[in-house]
């Protein structure tokens, strides 16, 4: 060969750090890029550009490695490793001082005491096996697509995108929490509900040159699948070194305030025709005022937007924002 | 109402700002040292084992974050921490996986390939060889960053070039 071979250990370097990518990134974030890859259709936004997509899948393996606090559940990647550019960061340069350092003998983390992971188990397993229903769904999908980025969808297709609603989960979500740990749990949630809305499937054709109010909404998920164990990781990570969640009473407002949490991301995520996309970022400042009827007890804001929320002794709380 | 479980009734208000600025500093720590932490890993062992022990070796810093916070080099004593772990792994009889060389498509298909010839490095070589002309780290960095002494990279990396030349160049 005329390359050298230190150039040959450069270059595969580069193919090193891509094969970690790919690792982290998980089985779900290849499932949904699959579809990313076929000819799409123009994103409705700027900012879901396909050209962010490895920059938000050098953020995911960033969060990962945050995110590995806690044991958390391998996805195998199977060693898939594509020969495109890599977002390869060159190491850091900052040397410390270097005296020496004992050897650790030991280093097996036992220590088990009560956290907010408790709580919220509930709701990061039902996040962790939804995100294994959402690949499924997504492989199968992704296989209805033919070279054009055509795709005839059945009613089996639209059965299985119904069942990957995360409405139900997102009840798993206890009241009470820190806000740190809310916005995390929301994130998690948030990542599920945009893979969920991406899915816009019916029966029949799927065109997307012609059929504009589909345009771009599978790719939207992409990105949510890529930073979705990240994601989960990291709120696992949290909660376990968070104090146990302080219950709250069910109909409190503290219970109530996730419920409009949640539907503000609804909104963003399907409401006013939306298609998923949407990452969660910060909690919006929720403020409650007094209520307006018997339908419709109380009413708040959040953020700048208004919302009507009641609240069932059966169902729990449901909230509507006044949007679209 | 905005947020009112801010006023914790437990009394432990600290304990959040706490986690934060711990959160906040173990998350740079990540940033920075934790991706040299996980090149020398993987170069060690390989991408699937190397990101697992990087991992346990991350869950471990943050369960003793204020011994890693307090430690001058803890990238090396991290390094130390996924090696134990990797023996784990190893005891599983998990086989390193490396990706195959991505060859440029002028060159002959049947040149000896390189991910190949670095499974049969030992591990210290293959981190000298990997890290030093593969990520571009000096002699220094990488001693730090499995701690060893330069003296071990310099002959580590000369074995290394060494075998690489013989299997690789043969051609």
């Amino acid at each position: 060969m005329n390359t050298s071979i230190e150039d040959r250990l450069r270059s595969y370097a580069a193919t090193l750090d891509q094969a970690v990518e790919a690792t982290q990134a998980g089985a779900s974030n290849l499932d949904q890029n699959a579809i990313e890859a076929l000819p799409a259709p123009q994103p409705l936004r700027p900012q879901r550009d396909r050209r962010l997509l490895p920059i938000a899948a050098a953020a995911a393996a960033l969060l990962l490695a945050l995110g590995a606090v806690v044991a958390v559940s391998r996805h195998d990647s199977g060693g898939r490793v594509t020969t495109n550019t890599s977002v390869a960061t060159q190491p850091t340069t900052n040397v410390r001082p270097t005296p020496s350092t004992p050897t650790p003998t030991t280093a097996t983390p036992t220590t088990i005491r009560p956290s907010a992971a408790d709580g919220l188990a509930p709701f990061f397993n039902g996040a962790a096996s939804l995100d294994r229903r959402l690949q499924v769904t997504a492989t199968q999908l992704n296989g209805k697509f033919d070279a054009n980025g055509d795709a005839v969808f059945d009613q089996s297709d639209v059965d299985a995108v119904g069942g990957t609603d995360p409405s139900a989960l997102a009840k798993t979500i206890p009241g009470g929490m820190p806000p740190q740990l809310e916005s995390a749990a929301l994130l998690v949630w948030s990542d599920l509900m945009s893979r969920y809305a991406a899915m816009c499937v019916g029966v029949g054709p799927y065109q997307p040159q012609t059929d504009s109010d589909l345009d771009g909404c599978f790719k939207n998920g992409a990105a949510a699948a890529a930073r979705f164990p990240a994601d989960l990781a990291s709120a696992r990570a949290l909660a376990a070194a968070s104090p146990p969640i302080t219950p709250v009473a069910p109909d409190s407002h503290a219970a109530g305030e996730v419920a409009v949490q949640v539907n503000a991301i609804v909104e963003s995520e399907v409401g006013c025709g939306g298609h998923g996309g949407f990452i969660f970022s910060t909690l919006q400042p929720v403020v409650w005022q007094p209520g307006i009827s018997d339908s419709q007890p109380t009413a708040g804001t959040i953020g700048p937007t208004p919302f009507t929320a009641h609240y069932d002794p059966t169902t729990g709380w449901s909230a509507r924002l006044l949007v679209c | 109402m905005v947020y009112p479980d801010m006023n914790d009734p437990s009394g432990a208000g600290t304990e959040p700002m706490q986690l934060e600025r711990h959160e906040r500093d173990f998350t740079s720590f990540v940033t920075d040292d934790g991706a040299k932490l996980r090149r020398a890993l993987v170069a060690a062992y390989g991408v699937d084992v190397g990101t697992d022990v990087t991992n346990d070796a991350l869950a471990w810093a943050w369960e003793h974050w204020d011994r890693v916070e307090q430690m001058e080099r803890p990238v090396g004593y991290l390094y130390r921490v996924g090696q134990s772990a990797a023996r784990r792994h190893h005891r599983w009889r998990r086989p390193m996986e490396w990706p195959p060389e991505v060859f440029d498509p002028t060159e002959p298909t049947d040149s000896p390939r390189l991910d190949q010839a670095l499974n049969a490095l030992t591990p210290r070589q293959r981190v000298a060889a990997l890290l030093v002309h593969g990520h571009g780290w000096s002699y220094a960095e990488v001693a730090e960053a499995t701690s060893v002494s330069v003296g071990s990279v310099r002959n580590d990396l000369h074995r290394a070039m060494n075998r690489l030349r013989r299997q690789l160049e043969t051609s």
